[in-house]
């Protein structure tokens, strides 16, 4: 039987609004209900996958370390071109999140059942 | 005249933020996803929230600008004539 | 001399940052003995709805009590 799949994409960076947390959230739950689920960040998105985010006593959830734990449950993408044009590299990134050169996306987003947009 | 800035970056609404605090002279404080607009830029002029830049994995020495915290904001904003924001 | 600070608040708590940055700086204004105003209007006002179960990010209305206790005048 096919697996069922959700794509998520987080196009904005975290914290300043709720939608890189709904991303993470969704993509995670998915998951957890043993979908295969991708979370592709694209744009300010891969600012989600930033290394030493710290919420401190803040009451914001620290993402970036949601991103770590759930990395191994599932898919983490960050695109290439969104990482160059805002100066990333892959060690300024969480362990897990891999970089994709636009191959997988437009994959992922063939093949996905359903595709959530954040 | 002070102008708080909160947008990301790449949003048409900092765009327009930026480019009108800058042509009315004004002194510019960056907040929330507006700080990522001081990783590799080389105006030091900039004020930066360094509550945001922390909670978002952001360096000190990744950015140019003034780091500034909450108390020092108050301090700008109650000192300059007119505060514009948040954009 | 008093010197007096008033934040306007248009926008829902879960949705955006600016329910945190506006009781962190009304937090540092009362701490510096100003006299501290918050209005809010537009979705704004749901900051200040009673029961929120908000989680995952700062919580309004926890936050805007504590400082009214510390005397944040509110006006919705």
């Amino acid at each position: 039987m096919k697996v069922d799949n959700l794509l998520v994409i987080l196009r904005k960076p975290p914290y300043g609004t709720v939608n890189a947390a709904e991303a993470v959230r969704h993509a995670g739950a998915a998951s957890g209900f043993e979908y295969k689920s991708m979370l592709y960040l694209i744009d300010g998105g891969v600012f989600t996958a930033k290394k030493n985010q710290d919420a401190g006593d803040t009451g914001f959830t620290g993402l970036g370390e949601s991103l770590d734990l759930m990395s191994g449950e599932m898919d983490i993408f960050a695109d290439k071109e969104s990482l160059e044009k805002y100066s990333l590299s892959e060690e300024d990134l969480v362990e897990g999140v891999k970089i994709d050169d636009g191959e997988v996306l437009k994959k992922a987003i063939k093949e996905a059942q359903s595709i959530m947009i954040f | 005249m002070l102008f708080l800035i909160s947008s990301s970056p790449d949003t048409k609404e900092f765009k327009t933020a930026f480019n009108l605090a800058k042509r009315m002279n004004a002194d510019v404080c960056l907040l929330q996803n507006a700080v990522y607009a001081s990783r590799n830029s080389d105006d030091t002029t900039l004020y930066v929230m360094s509550d945001d830049i922390r909670l978002r994995g952001i360096t000190e020495n990744e950015i140019s600008g003034r780091l500034i915290d909450y108390d020092r904001l108050v301090d700008l904003m109650t000192a300059t004539d007119k505060v514009v924001g948040i954009f | 001399m008093a010197r007096k600070l008033t934040l306007f608040v248009n926008s829902s708590p879960y949705s955006y940052e600016n329910t945190y940055t506006a009781i962190k700086i009304a937090e540092a204004s009362l701490k510096k003995g100003f006299e501290t105003h918050l209005v809010a209007s537009a979705d704004g006002v749901y900051n200040f709805l009673k029961g929120q179960k908000g989680k995952g990010l700062p919580h309004a209305g926890d936050g805007f009590k504590a400082l009214m206790e510390k005397g944040l005048v509110v006006d919705l």
